[in-house]
Parts: structure tokens; C-alpha cells; sequence
């Protein structure tokens, strides 16, 4: 028995969910929502209030808002709205009061939801995960003790997703006494399919889910080191594109205009500096700090490439790693303050999550042979938070700026490792995460 | 409003872009041929470029005549794994004699006293189980077992090629059935049995979805060579079976096949 509650299940409007899931939207967004509900494909799930055909001289003259007849002449009236100015405030009173006094369906509901992230694309946290194959087991299923099943490494399978098939095991999965709605959404402007599931508890709704399916890749299990506000920085690593194992530098290889066609012949040599370099060559010889500078925009474009810049939208807010490097013999106690953010132990759930890939880490068994001759020197525990609109892209401004030596910066500072939580031991994040393998 | 002066502007410049461009073709032609090396050869100032414009050709023939190559990167990282030596494999895509893409996949060698690689970074899409192929061809070292893992390069650099093209393959066809079975009925608009959407189901390129004018809707499945081994339809009444049979008539069809009954199949009534 499935708890899967109807599309058309009506929300009384006073209801504070949908009070609240209108007010938050645009006056723009909430008029192109009212037009979306109307539209052919979404109407039997947001039937509005219309004039009952019986009586139609019977018109209360104290209605606000009074009915119009067809959804056509509703629609029209939707788009003249958009013509006039006016408050976000009348609109809302006029769909919660008007054309669907009689209460807004959950399908409406989840409109309304998706309509506010496609406002405010970073209003939600997003995770990662990925589907990967397991061996099949190789006892009898019907032994008592449940066997852990391994992942097949060799496996060349390719994870397929079904989105209606994986919907069917999800509810089979929760409890009948939950009662949810899901719906399913594609964004115009994102390759990602999305489902939301509502979930109403004994008439109260409480909470509110949205969880993230690629179209193109699964996820499921395991691999959870990625998480952002950006879908845009999400899907840039763990997307169904070419990106994945390519952060940093190494974007070059991904970049369709540095790509070279082997039947071009044409070697491009630095032909556009020659040709503005007359302006430069005014100024010959730089001195040295217009020497440093250009020379920290050329390590930058090396450490970079063309990834991390400010306008790219793939910005990651916020980067967690936990130094377990021992302490350099020289004494630089200038220096590492900069670095050093003392939020760590600000926040004991956030704290929580970096420990847990603390001890995860520690499980593994690379590095063992060093760590027995590290353990005589001191590793003081550091750990490190960036945040910001856009993490890797300030950590390029630090380094075109000359702060960060982007010689001597670890691989880990350009995003390379597509990890926003990790763990470094000799300057690397532990784990390999970078290849994607 | 743009004034006589910016518009002679634009003019100059465009014309400069074309002259640079030019310049850089006979240069480079120049240079290629064995006199230009010849006279080059002297010259300190553009000897380099010789010798680059010589370099970057050889690669060109390498690249043409074999589909996989390969070059040695630096890795820019101070941290990085053996001194930053990284092997980079370069595979070409390419279809109808156009090269479409290049994929990478760089390998170091981060094992202590082992001379194994391992996949560092890559530029294959997850429709391609790279990893899958790394760990039956590039086997991480087991320094306490008797017998050490042996990888194989050549065999890995083999299979991940196979897959980009078959990958690219696949997509192709997809690409050729959009191309045919669409606007069959161009002037008349389509009649029932036309298809009228063909779509990519999986990320593989393995699945094709299709719809029919007339709401019915299917799926296709190939093989990793392109042959369909699969084919439901799917009506308002249930499956139609007798489409089924008729499009898909052999167990080895191949897509033109397909393509050919489907042709017939929308022809016939329309």
C-alpha cells in the first residue's frame, strides 16, 4: 500500500505553507506561475474557481473578485495583468482569495517551490552522490545475517536511471504512514531532473524535501564529499559531461578553443601579444612590481586555466579541509595565520562532518609507511574554511593579486580535487578524488 | 550611430585580422616546407619557431595516423606525485572523416617503489566505464601478495578507444535516424504513423525513445556495436505488437533496417 497522496489533493489557502510559498515569489514569477497552472498540460491539477454555469445571473455583487467564466478568459486576464503595474500583495490575494479561494493543490504547491528556486538558484544546499555497481552476492539469500555487498570496481556497466522506476522502489522504501507528494520538475536551464517530495504528517505539513537527480548520471551511495548551493558547481563535477576529473589547469583539455584539429596545420604562436605589444613596448622595461604582477596573471592562467573565474556561476561557497601535514621544521609563524580560520569549532554539527571524513580517512590504508616516521613530529590539527560566493574563483583573485603564491599553492587551493570537504596529507587531498575513480 | 570614422574603423581592423591571418598560413607553410627548414636554419631568431612549427606537424602526423597518442605533461601541483611527471593519452573522435573531439586521460605514478600508473585526471564522460577499465587494466600494486598485479597500458588505451567510439558511433546513428525519419510527410504535416520524436534515453546512447504522431510511444535498444536487439511500442491499447514484428523482422537488424521499415511502415498508410 503506497501513501502516495493525489496531485489534485487540495491546501486550504490560509494554510501557512502556502501562504508562505507565494509571498516569497516575484510579482513577475507569480504571474507566469498563474499562466503555468492554467496552461493545457496542468489544468485538471489546478482547476480554478469559475461562475458555476447554472447560475450566472446570480452574481454576488460583494465578491472581490468576481469569477470569470473559462480558463481562456482567466488566462487573458493573467496576461493583461502582466501588462499593468501593481503589488506582488494583489496578486497573491487574488489567486488565494479569487480564481482558487476553494484552496491550492500540492501539484500547484510544488509549482510554486520550483518556481522559487528557478528565482534563487542557490536557496537550496545540494549534495552528490553516485550509483555505483555491486557484486552480486555470493550466499543464499535466504541466510539470516544480510551480507555486505561489495562494489564491483571491474564492473563496465553503466549505472541506467530510470527516474518512474527509482520513484516506485523510493516508496516502496517509506513507511505507509507517511504521506507525501512527489513530483517531478525539469528546469529550463539545467540539465537536471528534479523531484520533490513533500511530506505531510497527520494533516500537519512540516517538512519539505527536494532532492537532485541528474538525467544524466545516478547517484545513490557512497562519494557524499561534494556539497554546494550551486547546482551549476555540482553538475560541473559529477554532471554527464566531460568536466568531472578536469578541475583547475587541467580545464585546458576540456576547452573546445584550445583544442587543435591535427589537420590544421597552422602552429598558433603568440601572434596577438606581438600585436599589442607595441602599446607595452612603450613602457619597456617594466619595473619590477609591473613585472610581479603580470607574472602572478601568468601563473594563475597556468594554475587555473580558464576555470574559477568570477562570472563562470560554477561557484562553490564553501570549502572545509582538515591539514594532518606535520609542522615545517622553519619557523614560519608569521605566515600561517593568514590561512588559519578559527571557525572550526564554532559549529559542533559542522564540526561533526569534518571528523567524520576524518576517521574515514583514517581508515584507508594508503600512506601508512609514512605515517610511521611522521608520528615522532608534531601535526598540529588544523583545519581550514573558505567561504564565499565563490571560493576557488577569490583563491585565483588572492593568487593574480600576488597574495597567494600560486607556485608554491597546493593542487587542492584551484578546486582541481572537485571536493568541498577533504583531508590533506603531504600537500594532496587524501583519497585520490580528483580522477573521479 | 556609428559615424564614417568608426566604420573605416572596423574596417581597418577587420581587414588587419584577415592579413594576420594570412601572414600565419604562408608563414607556417613557409616554414613547413624543407627549403624554408633549410634557410631557417640559421637564423637565431626564427629558428625556435621552425623548430616549433616542425614539431607541432609531427604531432599532427602522429595524431592523424594512429587514433590514440600520447605526451608527457608536467602537473603544475608543487605536491604532486613522482616530481609531477604525468602521462597524458590524447584519443580522437571522429565521425563522417571529421574529427569531432579529443578525450585525455592522464596518468601518474603516485605508488611508492612501484612503477604503476593510475588514472590522475580524465576528460571521458561518465557514459564511458573508465573506471571499470582502469581497474581491470591498471591494477593498483599489492606489495605483500606473491603475485603482483601486472597492468596493461596497451589494452587500456585499446578498450577506452573502442568505447569513444562506439560512444560517438551511437550517437551518429541517433543523429541519422533524426535526420530520416523526420519530415517524410513534410508538406502535408504528418499523418499517424509518422515518427516525430526521437530522443537520447540513457547516457549511454544505448537507448532511443521514440514518438509517433499519433501518441504512441517506444524505445529501441542497441547493442555496443549498434545492432538493435530490442524494440517496444507502446499504444493507447496496450503494446502494438504488430509494429513490433514488422520494424524489427531479424534478430540482427541493424539500424538502417530500422530506419528502412519504419519508412515503409508510415509510408504505406499515409
Amino acid at each position: 500500500m503506497k501513501a502516495r497522496l493525489p496531485s489534485a489533493l487540495r491546501v486550504n489557502t490560509s494554510h501557512p505553507s502556502v501562504t508562505k510559498s507565494l509571498a516569497r515569489l516575484s510579482r513577475e514569477a507569480l504571474l507566469s506561475l498563474a499562466l503555468d497552472w492554467l496552461d493545457e498540460y496542468a489544468i485538471q491539477n489546478s482547476i480554478p474557481y469559475l461562475l458555476p454555469k447554472r447560475d450566472e445571473e446570480d452574481e454576488d455583487m460583494d465578491d472581490l473578485y468576481p469569477p470569470c467564466r473559462s480558463v481562456n478568459e482567466l488566462r487573458q486576464l493573467y496576461v493583461n495583468m502582466r501588462q499593468l503595474k501593481g503589488s506582488k500583495r494583489d496578486v497573491v490575494s487574488r489567486i488565494t482569495e479569487g480564481d482558487w479561494r476553494h484552496g491550492l493543490t500540492l501539484f500547484q504547491l510544488a509549482m510554486a517551490d520550483f518556481a522559487y528556486l528557478d528565482e534563487h538558484q542557490t536557496s537550496q544546499r545540494w549534495s552528490s552522490y553516485q550509483i555505483l555497481p555491486l557484486q552480486p552476492p555470493t550466499r543464499s539469500t535466504d541466510e539470516e545475517d544480510e551480507e555486505v555487498l561489495k562494489v564491483d570496481k571491474e564492473s563496465l556497466r553503466v549505472p541506467r536511471f530510470h527516474p518512474a522506476t527509482f520513484l516506485q522502489q523510493l516508496q516502496d522504501q517509506i513507511l505507509p504512514d507517511v504521506k507525501a507528494h512527489y513530483h517531478f520538475h525539469r528546469t529550463a536551464n539545467l540539465p537536471v531532473l528534479l523531484l520533490r517530495i513533500f511530506v505531510v504528517h497527520f494533516g500537519v505539513n512540516d517538512s519539505n524535501a527536494l532532492q537532485a537527480k541528474n538525467s544524466g548520471q545516478e547517484e545513490a551511495s557512497f562519494d557524499g564529499s561534494k556539497t554546494s548551493r550551486n547546482l551549476w558547481a555540482l553538475l560541473d563535477k559529477r554532471g554527464s559531461g566531460r568536466t568531472n576529473a578536469s578541475g583547475g589547469g587541467w580545464n585546458i583539455y576540456v576547452n573546445e578553443k584550445e583544442q587543435k584539429n591535427p589537420i590544421d596545420s597552422i602552429l598558433t604562436l603568440p601572434s596577438s601579444s606581438k600585436n599589442d605589444s607595441k602599446g607595452r613596448k612603450r613602457e619597456w622595461p617594466l619595473n619590477q612590481a609591473q613585472q610581479e604582477d603580470k607574472r602572478a596573471k601568468v601563473v594563475a592562467e597556468a594554475r587555473f586555466g580558464g576555470s574559477s573565474t568570477m562570472d563562470d556561476g560554477r561557484g562553490v561557497e564553501r570549502v572545509e579541509v582538515v591539514l594532518q601535514d606535520t609542522f615545517p621544521q622553519q619557523d614560519l609563524t608569521g605566515d600561517l595565520e593568514d590561512d588559519v580560520d578559527g571557525r572550526s569549532g564554532d559549529d559542533p554539527r559542522r564540526r561533526s562532518k569534518v571528523d567524520t571524513v576524518l576517521l574515514q580517512a583514517q581508515s584507508t590504508l594508503d600512506d601508512e609507511a609514512a605515517d610511521a616516521t611522521a608520528s615522532s613530529t608534531w601535526a598540529p590539527p588544523i583545519k581550514i574554511a573558505f567561504t564565499g560566493s565563490h571560493v576557488f574563483a577569490g583563491i585565483r583573485q588572492l593568487v593574480e593579486a600576488g597574495i597567494v603564491d600560486g607556485e608554491r599553492m597546493p593542487g587542492w587551493m584551484t578546486g582541481e580535487e572537485g571536493v568541498t570537504m577533504g583531508v590533506v596529507r603531504h600537500g594532496r587531498i587524501r583519497g585520490f578524488k580528483g580522477s573521479g575513480l | 550611430m556609428t559615424t564614417e570614422a568608426e566604420r573605416l574603423d572596423e574596417e581597418i581592423a577587420a581587414l588587419k585580422a584577415d592579413a594576420r591571418r594570412q601572414l600565419a598560413v604562408e608563414t607556417s607553410t613557409i616554414v613547413a616546407t624543407a627549403a624554408g627548414q633549410a634557410l631557417l636554419a640559421n637564423d637565431t631568431a626564427l629558428r625556435p619557431y621552425a623548430e616549433k612549427q616542425a614539431a607541432h606537424l609531427q604531432q599532427n602526423y602522429h595524431r592523424i595516423v594512429t587514433p590514440v597518442t600520447s605526451f608527457k605533461v608536467i602537473d603544475p601541483d608543487p605536491h604532486a606525485v613522482d616530481g609531477g611527471h604525468v602521462l597524458a593519452l590524447r584519443f580522437e573522435a571522429m565521425t563522417h572523416g571529421r574529427y569531432l573531439h579529443q578525450y585525455y586521460v592522464m596518468l601518474n605514478r603516485p605508488y611508492p617503489h612501484s612503477k604503476h600508473l593510475r588514472v590522475h585526471r580524465h576528460t571521458i564522460p561518465p557514459a564511458i566505464p573508465l573506471a571499470g577499465f582502469a581497474a581491470r587494466c591498471l591494477p593498483s600494486p599489492k606489495p605483500d601478495s606473491e603475485t603482483p598485479p601486472q597492468q596493461d597500458l596497451d589494452r587500456f588505451a585499446r578498450a577506452i578507444r573502442r568505447e569513444i567510439t562506439r560512444y560517438h558511433n551511437r550517437l551518429g546513428v541517433m543523429a541519422d535516424l533524426k535526420r530520416t525519419l523526420f519530415g517524410l510527410h513534410h508538406e502535408s504535416g504528418p499523418v499517424a504513423d509518422d515518427v516525430v520524436e526521437v530522443n537520447m534515453a540513457d547516457l549511454e546512447a544505448k537507448q532511443i525513445a521514440l514518438t509517433w504522431a499519433d501518441g504512441r510511444i517506444g524505445r529501441l535498444v542497441m547493442d555496443d556495436n549498434g545492432q538493435v536487439t530490442k524494440m517496444v511500442v507502446q499504444g493507447p491499447e496496450g503494446r502494438d505488437w504488430e509494429l513490433e514484428r514488422e520494424v524489427l523482422a531479424s534478430d540482427d537488424s541493424t539500424m538502417e533496417d530500422v530506419v528502412r521499415q519504419l519508412q515503409h511502415y508510415a509510408a504505406r498508410e499515409g
